[in-house]
C-alpha cells in the first residue's frame, strides 16, 4: 500500500484554504413564526421575492408563495420536522431552479435534480428556472413532423405531432400509462441509423411520476431500463410519499429538463403522470397557505396551474432550431366523469385527448381507446402522406360501424350492404388491437390498415387476425423488404405500392387460409 | 400576527394625531414614559390586558398613573384605545410607533453582536462605518455573544452584516465538504 505522508495532506488542505479571505458575509433574515405539513410562515425577510429559494437549517429548503402584509408563507422541500419555530431563514436571492444538463439522461431523479437512483452524482453545466413563462407566438411555428407512439390506433386515427400536447384520459386501470409508456419506447427506432436515413429526427423523453406509488414508479424504470429506453430518458419521480410541495413542484421540473433539450434544437417528450395527483398537491398547499378554496376546493388558479405548464410545450421556428417539447399529460377520471373540474380544464387547454374506456378495455380492446370522442386537432398535419391515405377511409369505417352496431344488438335481418360494413368494421376493431411494450413501426401500421380498409381481411376469422398480423408482417420483412423500406423512405403511399401490397396480401391470405385449415 | 397588523393600524393613527398636535416632540416624549411604565411594572400590563377589569376601572387607573405627566393628546388615546377595546396590544402599538417615527426621522435601529466586550472607541468606529454603510443616521445596542468566538454580528432590519468567526467557520465547512470555492 502506498504511503500518504502527512505533510502532503497538510499541502493539500493549505490549497484548499488558500483562496479563503476572511470577509464580512452580508445575507437577509427572517424568522419562522410556523412550521408543519410541509409549509411554514415566516416573519423578516422583507426583500423576498415571490418563488424564490429559501434555506432553513439542517439543509432544508423551502420555496416562496405567498407574501402577505405581515408574513412570508413559503412550502418546504424537506422534512419539516427539522425545522422549530424561531429558527432563522436565510435568502439565496435566486428563483427557485433545477440542475440541468446532458448527465440527466439515464438518470431516476427528485424534482430539485438531484439524482435518487444511487448511481452518484450527476454532473451538470447549468441551473434552469423551475417556472418559465412560455414561448410567444414569434417564436413558435405550426406543428408538422409526426411523433409515432407506435399504437396503430393512435398513429392511424389521433396522431400526435411533436410539440403537440395531447391528453390521455381515463379510469383508473384502463391503460394510460401503458399508451405512455409504449410511446416512450417507441421512441427507440429515432435514435437508429435507420431513422438518420429517413430524415426522422431523435426524440429525447422524460418521465415524471406524481404522486404515484413508489413499487409502481420502480416497475416503470425497469421496464424502460429493460427496454433500452433509459439511454434517452429521464425519469422525475415524486412519490405519494414525498411531501406535496415536492410533487407540485415536479412537473415544472420535467418542463425545465425538457427545454434545455428542446432549446438545443432537439426533439422532446415529457410525460406527466398524472396531472390529478398534481392538482390535489397543489390544493393541499394552497388550503395550508390559507388561500381561498373554490369549486371542489382547488384554489381558483388552478386551471393557471396547468395552463402555464402545458403551454410550454412548443415547437420552436426554425431561426430557433427548430426543437420541440411534446407534452403527454395524464389525468385519471373518477367512473368516466369527464365533466368533472380538472378533466374539463386540461381537456380545453390540450390539443386533443386519447380518451380510455373501462368497458372496452375489459371486452379485451387493447389499447382501450374510444375513437369516437378521442381527437387530435392539430396532429393532422404532423401524419405522414401514407398512413393520412389509408387512415381517412379506417375513420369512415370506424364511425359507421359503430353506428350500425346499435342497430345490429335489436337481431333483425340486416341487409348485405350493412352485414358487410359490419363484418369490416369488426375487423378494423381487430386490427387496432395490440399489446403492450410491443410498439410498431410506421410502415408496418400503414401496411396493416390498407389490408384493412380494402376489405382483404373480411374473409378471415375474427380471432386469426392477431396471429395473420405476426405472420404477415414477418413474411414482408423477409421477402419484400423493399415495399416497407419504400413506405418508410417516401412517406408516401404510391399506387405501385399499393398494387403490390394487394397482390402480395392476397396470395398470402390464400396461403394463410389453406395453413389454417 | 393579526395582532401585529393591528397594532400598526393603531401605531399609524397615533403618528397622525402626534403630527395634528403640532408638538410632535412632546407626544412622543410623553409616549415614551408611558412605554417606559409599561415595561417597568408587570402589574400594569396583566392589569391592561385583562378582560375581567371594566373599562371605567382602567381609565380610572391610567388617568391616575399619568395625571400631570403626559399631555392631554396621549390622555386621549390612552382613553380611546380603551373604548376600542385594544389596551391590551399597548405594548406593540408604542413598539410600532416608535418604529415609525424612526423611519420618518431616517434613524435605523442595528442590533450588534460581538464576541467580546467592546472599547468606547471601537463602538464609536463600528458606529460610523455603519453610518457611511447604510447612509442613515444609526441607533446601536451592543450585545455580548461568545459563541461567536471572534468578530461581530450586525443586524439592520432584515439584513445580516455577518463578521463572526462562527460564520467564516460554517462557510469553511461547506467549501470543503463540497470541495468546491463557492458559498452556500
Amino acid at each position: 500500500m502506498a504511503e500518504v505522508r502527512p505533510d502532503e495532506i497538510t499541502a493539500v488542505l493549505r490549497k484548499q484554504l488558500s483562496g479563503f479571505e476572511k470577509e464580512i458575509d452580508i445575507y437577509d433574515v427572517g424568522t419562522v413564526l410556523q412550521v408543519g405539513d410541509g409549509i411554514a410562515r415566516i416573519y423578516g425577510l422583507s426583500k423576498v421575492m415571490a418563488s424564490e429559494l429559501i434555506e432553513f437549517p439542517n439543509d432544508v429548503f423551502g420555496m416562496v408563495l405567498n407574501l402577505e402584509e405581515d408574513n412570508v408563507g413559503c412550502i418546504l422541500f424537506g422534512d419539516d420536522t427539522k425545522i422549530k419555530e424561531g429558527d432563522t431563514v436565510k435568502r439565496t436571492k435566486r428563483v427557485a431552479s433545477m440542475p440541468v444538463g446532458e448527465g440527466m439522461l439515464g438518470r431516476v431523479i427528485n424534482p430539485l435534480g438531484q439524482p435518487i437512483d444511487g448511481r452518484g452524482s450527476i454532473k451538470t453545466d447549468a441551473f434552469a428556472p423551475l417556472e418559465r413563462k412560455a414561448l410567444g407566438v414569434i417564436q413558435r411555428q405550426p406543428v408538422k413532423q409526426p411523433l409515432q407512439t407506435g399504437l396503430k390506433a393512435v398513429d392511424g386515427m389521433i396522431p400526435i405531432g411533436r410539440g403537440q400536447r395531447e391528453l390521455i384520459i381515463g379510469d383508473r386501470q384502463t391503460g394510460k400509462t401503458a399508451v405512455a409508456l409504449d410511446t416512450i419506447i417507441n421512441q427507440k427506432y429515432t435514435h437508429s441509423e435507420k431513422a438518420k436515413k429517413d430524415g426522422v429526427k431523435p426524440v429525447y423523453c422524460i418521465y415524471v411520476a406524481i404522486g404515484q406509488k413508489a413499487s409502481t414508479v420502480a416497475q416503470v424504470v425497469t421496464k424502460l431500463d429493460e427496454m433500452g429506453a433509459m439511454d434517452y430518458t429521464t425519469i422525475v419521480i415524486a412519490t405519494a410519499s414525498d411531501p406535496a410541495p415536492l410533487q407540485f413542484i415536479a412537473p415544472y421540473a420535467g418542463a425545465s429538463l425538457g427545454e434545455y433539450f428542446r432549446d438545443s434544437g432537439r426533439d422532446v417528450l415529457v410525460v406527466y403522470d398524472d396531472l390529478s395527483k398534481h392538482a390535489a398537491a397543489y390544493r393541499q398547499v394552497s388550503l395550508l397557505l390559507r388561500r381561498p378554496p373554490g369549486r371542489e376546493a382547488y384554489p381558483g388558479d388552478v386551471f393557471y396551474l396547468h395552463s402555464r405548464l402545458l403551454e410550454r410545450a412548443s415547437k420552436l421556428s426554425d431561426e430557433l432550431g427548430g426543437g420541440s417539447l411534446t407534452a403527454l399529460p395524464i389525468i385519471e377520471t373518477q367512473a368516466g366523469d369527464i365533466a368533472a373540474y380538472i378533466p374539463t380544464n386540461v381537456i380545453s387547454i390540450t390539443d386533443g385527448q386519447i380518451f380510455l374506456e373501462p368497458n372496452l378495455f375489459n371486452s379485451g380492446v387493447r389499447p382501450a381507446i374510444n375513437v369516437g370522442i378521442s381527437v387530435s386537432r392539430v396532429g393532422g398535419n404532423a401524419q405522414i402522406k401514407a398512413m393520412k391515405k389509408v387512415a381517412g377511409r379506417l375513420r369512415l369505417d370506424l364511425a359507421q360501424y359503430r353506428e350500425l352496431e346499435a342497430f345490429a344488438k335489436f337481431g333483425s335481418d340486416l341487409d348485405k350492404a350493412t352485414q358487410q360494413q359490419l363484418t369490416r368494421g369488426s375487423h378494423l376493431v381487430e386490427v387496432l388491437k395490440q399489446r403492450q411494450y410491443v410498439p410498431m413501426p410506421v410502415e408496418n401500421q400503414v401496411v396493416m390498415i390498407y389490408l384493412g380498409t380494402v376489405g382483404l381481411l373480411d374473409e378471415l376469422p375474427l380471432e386469426q387476425i392477431v396471429r395473420f398480423e405476426k405472420e404477415f408482417l414477418e413474411m414482408l420483412e423477409i421477402r419484400h423488404k423493399d415495399l416497407l423500406d419504400a413506405i418508410a423512405e417516401k412517406k408516401e403511399l404510391t399506387d405501385e405500392i399499393s398494387k403490390k401490397l394487394q397482390t402480395v396480401g392476397k396470395e398470402f391470405i390464400d396461403t394463410f387460409k389453406a395453413s389454417a385449415k | 400576527m393579526s395582532n401585529l397588523r393591528v397594532a400598526k393600524r393603531y401605531a399609524s393613527a397615533l403618528m397622525v394625531l402626534a403630527d395634528e398636535s403640532k408638538n410632535t416632540e412632546a407626544v412622543a416624549g410623553d409616549l415614551l414614559t408611558v412605554q417606559s411604565a409599561l415595561k417597568a411594572s408587570k402589574e400594569l400590563r396583566t392589569f391592561l390586558a385583562s378582560p375581567v377589569v371594566s373599562k371605567e376601572k382602567k381609565k380610572g387607573v391610567l388617568a391616575e398613573v399619568f395625571r400631570k405627566k403626559v399631555g392631554k393628546e396621549v390622555e386621549g388615546y390612552l382613553s380611546a384605545i380603551i373604548d376600542k377595546g385594544r389596551e391590551g396590544l399597548l405594548g406593540e402599538i408604542l413598539a410600532e410607533y416608535f418604529l415609525l417615527r424612526d423611519e420618518e426621522l431616517g434613524i435605523i435601529s442595528v442590533d450588534i453582536r460581538t464576541a467580546t466586550e467592546f472599547s468606547q472607541s471601537q463602538e464609536k468606529a463600528l458606529t460610523k462605518q455603519l453610518e457611511t454603510f447604510t447612509r442613515k443616521k444609526v441607533r446601536v445596542t451592543f450585545s455580548l455573544d461568545t459563541m461567536l468566538k471572534g468578530g461581530f454580528v450586525a443586524k439592520i432590519g432584515d439584513t445580516t452584516l455577518d463578521g463572526s468567526i462562527k460564520r467564516q467557520l460554517e462557510i469553511l465547512r461547506g467549501r470543503l465538504k463540497n470541495g468546491s470555492a463557492s458559498k452556500n
